[in-house]
């Protein structure tokens, strides 16, 4: 019996091959989208979840709520919160804190240094996360404190070769390259881990990087503290328990900021959007559901075309669904058979499906961003048995549960009386196709309409040929920001001397922040009347300003030949201006009442330094930083490196990078030459909605392109069905152009309809994403119009295509027949 | 065998109730050879659809070897269709997709026969009407008559009792009619198959032992042409 099913299946398949061919490309497309899209999905899920314990490891926050909403909430912890657990939270097994700091590295042999993320751990991290050491002993490699652990990867960058042990590598810390000793070679983290690492050295040498209030103190924080907690430990008691750790360790300080200690569990950090970052990686996980939701909708577009073909084809079927029972089938025969078909259907679409996966896969990873691999393993076959199970269920639902209850009278005589609901469904069906197909391609315009704009709006400042160049310095305790940003424009002064002579630089100047930092130096302070300011600020030099050609909205900007400029000037925005209620604040003061002397000498506009996503901050520019320093309650540092930015010139641009990474190397020997060009930092800025962008179009054009195969397939059979109306109109007069005008306008009306149900899905899916932007495009009924007709033209094509077909048949021929 | 008493089958339009047969009487014994005359609309294949079950009559009763077919479920119907009834259609009605050796086979395979016994059934077919050089050709490369050939023969290959065969011959040229005619014939007298057929031939009716004429969905005595 299943050899005769078979049987019947193969030769259909082969018979009619256009609609076969359609039916199995447009599922192969569906199930290769999906099965890509899987893939990325399990790879999300799978993140941190590989380390033996990771149901037993946690991730510490601290909380602190002054009340009034004055909260700060971190997932980056105290110094000394692992030895308080130590002492306090017996089920606590192991701890392990991690830091990282960007400093300079080298070899003992080579002069030039490299920049590089060095992270300090804990040795019980070697011990708690399952990351292989490949050489060295995990109980002992950080026995001393100038050990040294190395990725694969940093160890054959360093020294060609993962034969590291006992090799030295001078490393930065704080002001001096300390030699350091390499007793382990650790394997590189997998994709799939949120703790990422390249040079490890021991959490000791904190000593040497914080200040003695930040080894000790409670309130700040710069270390992940991971905790393995006993098999037998309950989530509950140790909760209380850590309430009463800082109960007793902040005494009778506690009721003030109602500091609480929690736990996260390590495989939750990845995707939990809801909990603040830390030093580990997070994604953000809308993306990933709009990413599902795309592949759902290719999928059920592809799924919908098997099912409206095989309705059409129903007609040829249902005589021998007729026959069948004539002869003693039963239903269930029926619906087995069917059932098969769609089956067997889907097997191969799915080997074509995994070709298409193998040749877009590198081209999906450069969508998302991942480095997914495709092999046959049970997690892949599990998964493709699962979509082969779904599509066929799916697809074959119609004519294993419709088709299977034709009356045999009925259809061996040719005459269906099912056939006007079978017309509804199957235009329901194209419908919905349409709908998703015009949803997608507006969505699409509009997308990138917001990004055409955020890409181009005048944000208020010059952003073209603006080189800049990061320079590699933190403050040192006893110079602070001042010293700094003073060395930073020495530096400066230096380089524009040996710059002089190059025709490509106009001007440069120093400043702490450029526009499209992530993360500006931000502080609050309080009036006389206890309300709150917050704002950014801005470390600039004179030059600065006029560099980036910011318009002034009232006075005017720093002057070196003003010395009250250089000690007190401060410039704000206009933002900052109205958050102080000030109408004309040129020379007025800020109100808090521990600040130095200063003045405000100069008002911008409101120019865009951050992203268009937010509204433009209160930002307060200054020469002299401690004119600021001295009156905040609360500073927020997020880097300490001052950036030179250069005015170059349009012509030659690699021979200017030329000699000005000439003239660097000559002042500052061995420190690398690190720049971009500011207006690419701007446009990365939307790397997200770009990406997206991406996938979005990706998506809709496989959606459009399954939707006509789909179409192409309706409209040639129904073509054949429409054969002998054709030739009587023919005999009886009609035109061909009439005749494709008639068939196209049966297609077009389904348009319409599926034209006014997408309208308000794209518009409310769209309006809802613009809402992520401060400053956004007005949704016009522009895109919907170019999306409507695009789908129409490409469906009219389609059609008309296969209608002109038909007219052109000689009416002899196609009357001959009956 | 069968017997119908006040079978009637009609359509409600509105306001209008039309009959297609009106409260037919009839008896059919086991080994007869009957034909059904009557113009086109007389009521013939929907008599012979319900002497079939293909379709249900709106009143009267039905017996089938003295079973009551009103009250059979769909089950019991595909039960009887599998072993007491064949049918032979005017458009042959084969599997375009199957081979004349395939579609014969058919409803061995829908009644379980194994492997073995079901080749030996299907060869003894094909040797019985001379169509074993045609075996592995399609339905669309063989002749009308050869394809009624082919479902004469897939009638008879379940070994039914009854026959029913809506004009069998309505698209054959007459040499093929003729052939197909004297198969029937054949099997009524040799095999004792009984067999139901509507023409519109006197000399396809002829080969039959009784005549049963319909005029507008009722039974007639005299021939209506």
């Amino acid at each position: 019996m299943i050899k005769n099913y078979l049987k019947i299946a193969f030769r259909n398949l082969f018979k009619s091959k256009t609609y076969s061919s359609i039916n199995i490309f447009g599922l192969s497309v569906g199930i290769a989208c999906s099965l890509l899209i899987l893939l990325y999905l399990t790879n999300e899920f799978s993140y941190d979840k590989f380390h033996e314990n990771s149901d037993r490891i946690y991730r510490a926050w601290v909380h602190e709520d002054y009340g009034d909403g004055d909260i700060y909430w971190n997932t980056t912890s105290p110094i000394r919160l692992k030895s308080s657990i130590e002492q306090h939270i017996p089920e606590a097994e192991l701890v392990a804190r991690r830091y990282i700091y960007n400093d300079r590295v080298k070899t003992s042999q080579s002069a030039e240094s490299f920049s590089e993320s060095i992270q300090l751990v804990d040795p019980e991290f070697f011990q708690m996360f399952d990351f292989e050491l490949l050489k060295g002993d995990p109980e002992a490699v950080f026995s001393q404190p100038t050990n040294l652990v190395l990725s694969e990867t940093a160890a054959k960058r360093y020294f060609g070769t993962t034969d590291v042990l006992e090799k030295t590598l001078l490393v930065k810390v704080m002001d001096d390259f300390m030699p350091f000793t390499v007793t382990g070679l650790i394997e590189d983290h997998p994709s799939n881990s949120s703790i990422t690492y390249q040079v490890l050295i021991p959490f000791e040498q904190a000593q040497k990087l914080f200040s003695e209030g930040a080894l000790n103190g409670w309130f700040s924080v710069s270390p992940e503290t991971y905790v393995q907690v006993s098999q037998s430990s309950d989530a509950e008691k140790t909760r209380a328990k850590l309430i009463d750790m800082m109960k007793l360790e902040l005494g009778e300080r506690w009721p003030q900021s109602n500091y609480t200690v929690g736990l996260q569990p390590v495989t939750d950090i990845h995707l939990n959007p809801n909990v603040p970052v830390g030093i580990a990686d997070v994604s953000d996980p809308t993306y990933l559901y709009i990413l599902a939701g795309i592949a759902l909708l290719v999928l059920l577009i592809a799924c919908v075309n098997f099912m409206t073909l095989s309705i059409s084809r129903s007609t040829s079927r249902a005589k021998e669904v007729g026959i069948r029972k004539t002869i003693g089938a039963e239903r269930t025969h029926l619906m087995y058979q069917f059932w098969g078909e769609a089956f067997l259907m889907t097997i191969l679409a799915l080997g074509v499906g995994i070709l298409f996966v193998e040749f877009m896969l590198p081209y999906f990873n450069q969508l998302s961003g991942t480095a997914l691999n495709f092999h046959l393993n049970t997690q892949t076959l599990s998964l493709m048995l699962a979509l082969i199970g779904f599509i066929s269920l799916v697809a074959g639902i119609y004519p294993a549960l419709i088709l299977s209850g034709f009356k045999p009278v009925e259809v061996l005589k040719g005459r269906a009386n099912i056939k006007s609901n079978r017309s509804l469904f199957r235009t329901g069906m194209v419908v919905f196709q349409f709908t998703l197909s015009i949803f997608l391609i507006a969505s699409t315009l509009i997308i990138n309409d917001q990004l055409d704009f955020l890409r181009s709006k005048d944000l208020g400042y010059q952003k073209e040929h603006i080189l800049v160049v990061q320079v590699d310095d933190n403050p040192t305790q006893e110079t602070g920001f001042t010293g700094m940003m003073e060395e930073a424009r020495q530096r400066t002064d230096l380089l524009r001397s040996q710059l002089a002579a190059v025709p490509g630089v106009k001007e440069l100047a120093v400043s702490l922040h450029t526009p499209a930092d992530q993360g500006w130096m931000n502080a609050d302070f309080r009036d006389t009347n206890d309300k709150q300011y917050q704002f950014n600020i801005n470390l600039v030099d004179p030059n600065y300003l006029g560099l980036m050609n910011l318009k002034f909205i009232r006075g005017r900007t720093f002057s070196e030949e003003i010395t009250s400029d250089l000690q007190q000037g401060m410039i704000i925005n206009q933002a900052f201006a109205d958050a102080l209620g000030l109408e004309d604040p040129l020379n007025q003061i800020l109100p808090g009442p521990d600040f130095q002397n200063h003045e405000i000498i100069g008002v911008t506009d409101n120019f865009n330094y951050a992203s268009l996503r937010t509204e433009v901050e209160p930002l307060a520019m200054v020469i002299n930083p401690v004119i600021i320093f001295s009156g905040i309650d609360n500073i927020g540092v997020a880097s300490t490196q001052p950036k030179i930015s250069l005015n170059i010139d349009t012509e030659n641009i690699p021979k200017t990078i030329e000699s000005i990474q000439q003239a660097w190397k000559s002042i500052s020997p061995g420190e690398p030459f690190n720049y971009y060009f500011l207006d690419q930092a701007v446009d990365r800025q939307y790397r997200q909605e770009e990406q997206l962008s991406r996938i979005v179009t990706f998506g809709s054009t496989l959606a459009i392109i399954i939707a006509c195969l789909g179409l192409f397939g309706l409209a040639s059979l129904m073509v054949v069905r429409r054969t002998k109306e054709i030739g009587v109109r023919k005999v009886l007069g009609a035109s061909s152009k009439g005749i494709i005008i008639l068939v196209n306008k049966e297609f077009t009306r389904l348009l319409v309809i599926a034209f006014a149900l997408a309208l308000p899905l794209a518009w409310y899916a769209m309006h809802s994403w613009l809402q992520n932007f401060a400053y956004s495009i007005n949704i016009g009924i522009t895109s919907f119009l170019i999306a409507g007709i695009i789908t129409l033209i490409v469906a009219w094509i389609t059609v008309g295509y296969q209608s002109f077909k038909a007219t052109i048949i000689n009416p002899v021929d196609s009357l001959k027949g009956e | 065998m069968i017997k119908l008493s006040g079978i009637s089958k009609y359509l409600d339009k509105k306001f209008q109730r039309t009959f297609i047969l009106r409260s037919i009487d009839l008896e059919i014994e086991q080994g007869e050879f009957v034909s059904i005359m009557g113009p086109s609309g007389a009521g013939k294949s929907t008599l012979l659809n319900i002497l079939g079950f293909l379709d249900e009559p709106n009143d009267g009763e039905y017996y089938f070897l003295d079973e009551p077919v009103h009250n059979l479920s769909e089950r019991q119907k595909s039960e009887y269709h599998k072993s007491h009834i064949g049918f032979v259609f005017q458009a042959y009605h084969l599997i375009d997709e199957l081979t004349v050796y395939e579609n014969i086979e058919m409803p061995l395979l829908y009644r379980k026969v194994k492997g073995k016994e079901r080749k030996s059934l299907v060869a003894d077919m094909l040797d019985k009407f001379n169509i074993v050089a045609k075996k592995d050709l399609f339905p669309n490369q063989l002749s009308g008559g050869q394809q009624q050939v082919v479902g004469v023969a897939r009638a008879l290959i379940g070994n039914p009792k009854l026959i029913l065969a809506d004009e069998p011959t309505g698209n054959l040229h007459s040499e093929q009619s003729e052939y197909i005619m004297q198969l029937f014939k054949q099997l009524n007298q040799e095999e004792g198959v009984t067999i139901i057929q509507v023409t519109h031939s006197d000399a396809m009716a002829a080969y039959g032992n009784r005549v049963i004429n319909l005029q507008d969905g009722a039974i007639v005595t005299k021939n209506p042409y």
